[in-house]
């Protein structure tokens, strides 16, 4: 693709250095592919506040929130909130455990994705990236060729009207 | 989608239960697709077969060589089918998480990496949900690509069609 696909992506996690780390590694790693536009947030309640007016296609979502703020809701409850709000973005699960409960929970809340915060994270969180802007990529194509197709047919329908007419009212152009 | 095209799918892992498993796995959690799971211990078996089906996806596993010393570990059965068909969608699994296989796989465009831990199949599932998706799309983007090349025919048939009718009549009168 020679036209850059434009990514608006939301990082929620109250670990501020994680953030900016996560924030220039997926900056380097998709500078050829796409134009990222990143912005952080600290807790979920913050994040959606500016969802509504921003609207990103990928959220990615640390599972536990509230190490500064005690009251803040865990990522699940916040996934709830993105998916009611726009069941179409994609959301990434990060979390510091690895459980089979946070696995199905988001699994069946729709998250997109869910990552274990190990050693090889970051790649990780590349992989999951890379395939969701694909599959952005894909549909966005799929959608661009049915308007074409819709346009064609608009025409074709014309042309068959426009010459039908024209044999209405001078049936003597054809002959 | 109502024609569901069937998607083939290599489990390649040289531990039988697991391939198992992870089968009756996949099979439960995607009901509603039509897939087709074949099962292989190392890469080379694959080989063959691969050629005549040309599967859409393979689960292959790093370390294959715990039955077979000589098998080729994951990383050169990946090459191997990258070069065979670039299209096939590879998931890596591996047993211990290393950065170092995680960034080759990514080299050699693997879809996806997954470490085996106790949430493993909820992994895999994620993984295909999301190159399920990709497959789809493009299946619809060929569908209209070739719905445009109709409607581009018709067009021209129709242009042709009243241009020869002007020509004849013209021709006929004179």
């Amino acid at each position: 693709m020679n036209k850059k696909t434009k990514i608006k992506i939301f990082l929620v996690d109250d670990n501020k250095v994680f953030t900016l780390a996560l924030k220039a590694d997926i900056e380097v790693a998709f500078k050829d592919m796409c134009v990222v536009n990143i912005q952080s947030f600290e807790t979920g309640e913050a994040c959606m506040k500016k969802f509504q007016e921003e609207k990103p296609q990928i959220v990615i979502l640390d599972y536990h929130l509230n190490s500064n703020n005690p009251a803040a809701a865990d990522g699940i409850k916040v996934l709830e909130m993105i998916k009611r709000a726009s069941p179409d973005t994609n959301v990434i699960i990060l979390t510091s455990e690895d459980s089979v409960e946070i696995a199905l929970k988001s699994f069946h809340h729709r998250a997109s994705d869910y990552v274990v915060k190990s050693e090889t994270k970051f790649k990780k969180i590349n992989y999951s990236l890379f395939n969701l802007i694909k599959i952005t990529e894909a549909e966005g194509e799929a959608r661009a060729y049915k308007n074409v197709n819709l346009i064609l047919l608009a025409f074709l329908a014309l042309m068959i009207g426009a010459a039908i007419a024209i044999m209405i009212i001078k049936p003597s152009f054809f002959k | 989608m109502d024609n569901k095209k069937q998607i083939n799918v290599f489990i390649i892992d040289d531990n039988k239960v697991f391939s198992l498993a992870l089968r009756a796995n996949i099979e439960k959690t995607f009901k509603e697709k039509s897939l087709k799971i074949y099962l292989f211990e190392i890469g080379e078996k694959c080989k063959s077969m691969f050629k005549m089906v040309i599967p859409e996806l393979v689960i292959l596993d790093y370390n294959l060589n715990s039955d077979h010393p000589s098998a080729s570990n994951g990383l050169k059965v990946l090459e191997w089918i990258k070069k065979e068909n670039s299209e096939t969608c590879v998931i890596m699994l591996t047993s211990e998480d290393s950065v170092e296989i995680a960034v080759k796989s990514f080299q050699q465009n693997a879809s996806d990496y997954v470490v085996k831990t106790m949430t493993q199949f909820n992994k895999i599932n994620y993984s295909l949900k999301n190159i399920f998706k990709i497959l789809e799309a493009k299946t619809i983007a060929r569908k209209y690509k070739l719905q445009r090349i109709a409607l581009l025919v018709c067009i021209a048939f129709l242009l042709g069609g009243i241009a020869a009718v002007q020509i004849l009549s013209a021709s006929l009168h004179k």
